[in-house]
């Protein structure tokens, strides 16, 4: 079975007396332990499609179904412990909480989940040593450079153990050599957990190290 | 619980200069109503202890059934005869919490010194149970009423030596150890008049009757009415809180003995206790709306401004997973840790704030009053955790609207917050 499934889904925006489509009858399935890129230039919609498949938005008409079951039917309350249990997200600017630690920043997910703090410890500083950042637990995010705040924002994305890894131009704020190394390392992780991962780019480069390439171009979807 | 704690304590420490802001506007809040408080506390205590000790009106007083309203017109009718009194006492004595339990005379009239006559109103009190009345007073300010100036204090011996206000002294150019000649109508409408010797002079520190009051022994009074009654019987009690439940006894147990009496608490028979409450209770209203608009205002717009500064974070935790209640507590905790650190602030505050009045003891002169007196605040416990609740409560309301506003928004909108 599909980890995801896009039927036919098109997402439409109002802006003023406009209506911009931003995604238009999009068909497309994601399957377990795919280490797919979404590609395509700014505003061809790869940022919707992400935000459709991680359920933080609804489409305007089609189906995005998680493990065969329709998330537009879902509460938002039931879409948000989804969201918190089975999907991890990796933003373009990290989004950490500026005020927590680098622990306590990947501590987050599990404690929305509700698990011990002991357990939730444990899982941190695993995945924190992961990612190669075990000497920085205690450091808040204005004291980490910008790779090493998108490994924090890797490790928070994978301690909860999700099914899919959503990262939205996870190395658009990074220079070169440490977007290189970002994409290895999520790379790495999908090859040893067999984790999903599908990431958005607009970084050609980045296109050898991947599974499968989803082109979009004004949000309809290129062979 | 604790990371959403750590993370709204973490946050008021991270704005700074705005948390302080609120805080202080809180605490100053809190210190208002808790400082005011504490006067008004201290202006109903001494008016209570004024009421019952410094003017001998006990906790109760007790009448024969219709002589407030119609005592002056037939005085001789209205009176408690010494049967009925002696009766009255008997059946106050049983009871634990009764203290004493003394004969008055309100007497009026004309004095003169040979020369001169004016008119006076006389209270009619035994010598020794005033000075009972007098040892009880714990407040430094109630001590003011009625302060002597000098002389010295009547006896239940000598029923012709008075205290004359110094007011009415000045009038009838009398000094201590002066002689005087008090006249009026008896009960039974004859005139009398009996001399007097003036044994203290002192200030009722009321600009009204300073002019026309003096103290007389009880048997002066009766004398002077040719009468063996007393108008009224004042009751002293262990506690003042016990007022309410020893009238409740004693008008069954006087009814039980078939007496027709009224009983008067000292709230009732003191007007002046009830305007000055009155007074405060409004001004205190006042005051708390200030604080009430200026506390919710101040939160209001400092956790507007924190929603908005942190709209992506919202967005972040919101994809992370949080629900939208998780959300709003996220910010009321924010709130109420604000509310918290601003009300324990003001506590000290307050208390520091009261230290220094206590120690300076600078002095006012309160309305109706000829003296200068100290002010004094006092420590009112339950004003402070009444504050403090509200206060709390107060702030969590007000961090309601903008927190909702932040749970229900668009994740992806806000996410894409700058």
């Amino acid at each position: 079975m599909a980890l995801i499934e896009l039927e036919n889904v098109s997402k439409n925006y109002r802006m003023g007396q406009t209506v911009v489509s931003a995604l238009k009858g999009i068909t497309l399935q994601i399957n377990p332990a795919e280490f797919a890129a979404v590609w395509g230039p700014s505003g061809s919609g790869k940022t919707t499609l992400l935000n459709l498949i991680g359920a933080i938005d609804e489409p305007s008409s089609g189906r995005v179904k998680f493990k065969g079951k329709d998330i537009s039917e879902l509460s938002d309350d039931r879409r948000s412990e989804l969201r918190n249990r089975s999907f991890g997200f990796i933003f373009q600017t990290f989004n950490l909480i500026p005020v927590l630690s680098a622990l306590e920043n990947v501590i987050l997910p599990l404690q929305i989940l509700g698990i011990s703090h002991k357990d939730a410890l444990n899982q941190s500083m695993h995945r924190l040593e992961q990612v190669g950042l075990a000497d920085f637990v205690k450091h808040r995010p204005d004291k980490l450079s910008g790779g090493q705040q998108q490994r924090v924002s890797i490790a928070r994305a994978l301690v909860t153990g999700p099914s899919l890894v959503i990262a939205d131009e996870p190395t658009a704020n990074l220079d070169s050599e440490t977007a290189m190394k970002i994409v290895d390392l999520m790379r790495n992780l999908n090859n040893e957990e067999k984790t999903t991962f599908i990431f958005s780019t607009h970084d050609e480069r980045l296109l050898n190290h991947v599974d499968r390439l989803i082109r979009l171009e004004d949000g309809q979807l290129k062979n | 619980m604790i990371a959403w704690i750590k993370i709204a304590f973490r946050n008021i420490i991270k704005n700074g200069r705005r948390s302080f802001f609120t805080i202080t506007a809180i605490a100053l809040g809190f210190a208002a109503v808790n400082l005011f408080s504490g006067f008004m506390e201290y202006m109903y205590l001494g008016t209570r202890e004024v009421s019952i000790y410094a003017k001998a009106q006990g906790h109760l007083t007790i009448y024969k059934k219709g002589f407030l309203e119609k005592g002056q017109l037939d005085p001789a009718r209205y009176l408690l005869t010494a049967e009925e009194k002696q009766t009255i006492e008997n059946i106050c004595r049983k009871n634990s919490a009764v203290i004493l339990t003394t004969p008055q005379l309100n007497i009026s009239g004309l004095i003169t010194n040979g020369k001169v006559s004016t008119i006076f109103i006389g209270q009619g009190i035994v010598p020794s149970a005033m000075e009972t009345f007098l040892s009880r007073i714990t407040i430094a300010n109630s001590k003011y009423i009625r302060k002597r100036i000098s002389g010295k204090t009547l006896e239940d011996s000598k029923p012709y030596g008075v205290g004359l206000a110094y007011g009415l002294a000045r009038l009838l150019d009398l000094g201590v150890g002066s002689d005087a000649v008090a006249f009026t109508n008896t009960v039974d409408g004859q005139m009398n008049a009996l001399n007097v010797e003036v044994f203290n002079l002192f200030n009722t520190s009321s600009d009204q009757m300073n002019d026309k009051f003096m103290i007389v022994p009880f048997r002066f009074a009766q004398m002077l009415y040719d009468t063996s009654g007393a108008d009224r019987i004042a009751v002293l009690l262990s506690k003042t809180e016990l007022t309410q439940a020893v009238r409740d006894h004693l008008r069954i147990d006087f009814e039980k003995s078939g007496l027709d009496l009224e009983i008067k608490t000292w709230k009732e028979t003191s007007e002046w206790y009830r305007k000055v409450k009155e007074m405060f209770d409004v001004i205190f209203l006042f005051l708390f709306a200030i604080v009430f608009i200026v506390v919710l205002m101040s939160v209001i717009n400092t956790m507007g401004m924190v929603v908005l500064e942190r709209t992506r974070e919202i967005g972040t935790l919101r994809a992370l997973g949080l629900k939208r209640r998780g959300v709003m507590l996220l910010f009321a905790l924010e709130s109420s840790l604000l509310g918290i650190v601003g009300t324990f602030v003001g506590l000290v505050l307050t208390i520091v704030s009261r230290w220094i009045v206590n120690v300076i003891k600078p002095t006012w002169i309160p309305p109706g009053i000829t003296n200068r007196v100290p002010i004094i605040i006092e420590f009112v416990p339950e004003s402070m955790l009444y504050s403090f609740l509200f206060l709390a409560v107060l702030c969590l309301i007000a961090s309601l609207l903008p927190a909702r506003r932040a749970a229900r928004g668009n994740i992806v909108d806000a996410l894409g917050h700058v």
